[in-house]
């Protein structure tokens, strides 16, 4: 979701910079676990085959506002590998979700996979989603 | 609280100078620094609102996107990259 909100030739970039803007401006914080950043500078990384690149975009994504970066310890690493047995997530989608899980957050993300596995544990929307429950009824 | 910063050493060799010659400690001129750039220009989250630092850096990341995009040597997004990265 943070990838396509900077990717204006994301399919799915309007809802994410929209849900992303007004979650930021909304001031609540953005738990993230440190596999993320890994993630992001790999792919780019791959797609730019420019590693200033790559590191630019990790250290412009560690200036989000409201971010709590969550490290992957011995007991989130437990807590997702009890979420993984329990509903088939894949490795990083579980440590995901375990983070918004252990935050008590909502898990946001354009990922249709992580959505239908994830189960009740988590409460989890895409930023479309999102948008039209702020929206409200009738809007 | 102590910190352990490196510092060039012909920086450090002037500094030292500066200190001997004004009778104030490098310590001291450190911490006058400090508080000389912190009145000068107080951090972006005491001056900018929630709205204007979430647009900001929203700006900012749609302008590393674009940089990406410009700069990309594979035709897929970095989403795509990302998920097929994940196993998909």
């Amino acid at each position: 979701m943070l990838v396509a909100a900077g990717a204006v030739e994301d399919a799915a970039h309007d809802p994410a910079a929209e849900f992303l803007v007004a979650a930021l401006r909304s001031g609540v914080s953005i738990h993230q676990p440190t596999l993320t950043f890994v993630e992001v500078g790999a792919a780019v990384a791959r797609r730019t085959a420019d590693p200033q690149i790559a590191a630019a975009s990790v250290a412009e994504l560690l200036r989000l506002p409201g971010l709590v970066m969550h490290s992957l310890d011995l007991a989130a690493a437990a807590e997702a590998a009890a979420l993984a047995g329990q509903t088939g997530l894949r490795g990083a989608d579980a440590v995901y979700a375990a983070t918004a899980m252990r935050t008590g957050s909502m898990l946001v993300t354009l990922d249709r996979e992580l959505l239908e596995r994830v189960g009740p544990a988590v409460t989890s929307m895409t930023p479309a989603d999102w948008i039209r429950a702020s929206a409200g009824p009738g809007s | 609280m102590k910190a352990t910063i490196n510092i060039p050493d012909q920086l450090y060799r002037r500094i030292k100078a500066h200190s001997a010659m004004s009778g104030r400690s490098v310590r001291e001129l450190t911490i006058e620094m400090y508080e000389r750039i912190l009145a000068e220009s107080p951090p972006p989250t005491l001056s900018t609102s929630g709205s204007s630092a979430a647009d900001a850096w929203l700006e900012a990341w749609q302008r590393v996107g674009d940089k990406i995009a410009t700069a990309a040597v594979d035709q897929r997004t970095t989403r795509e990259i990302l998920v097929t990265d994940r196993g998909r």
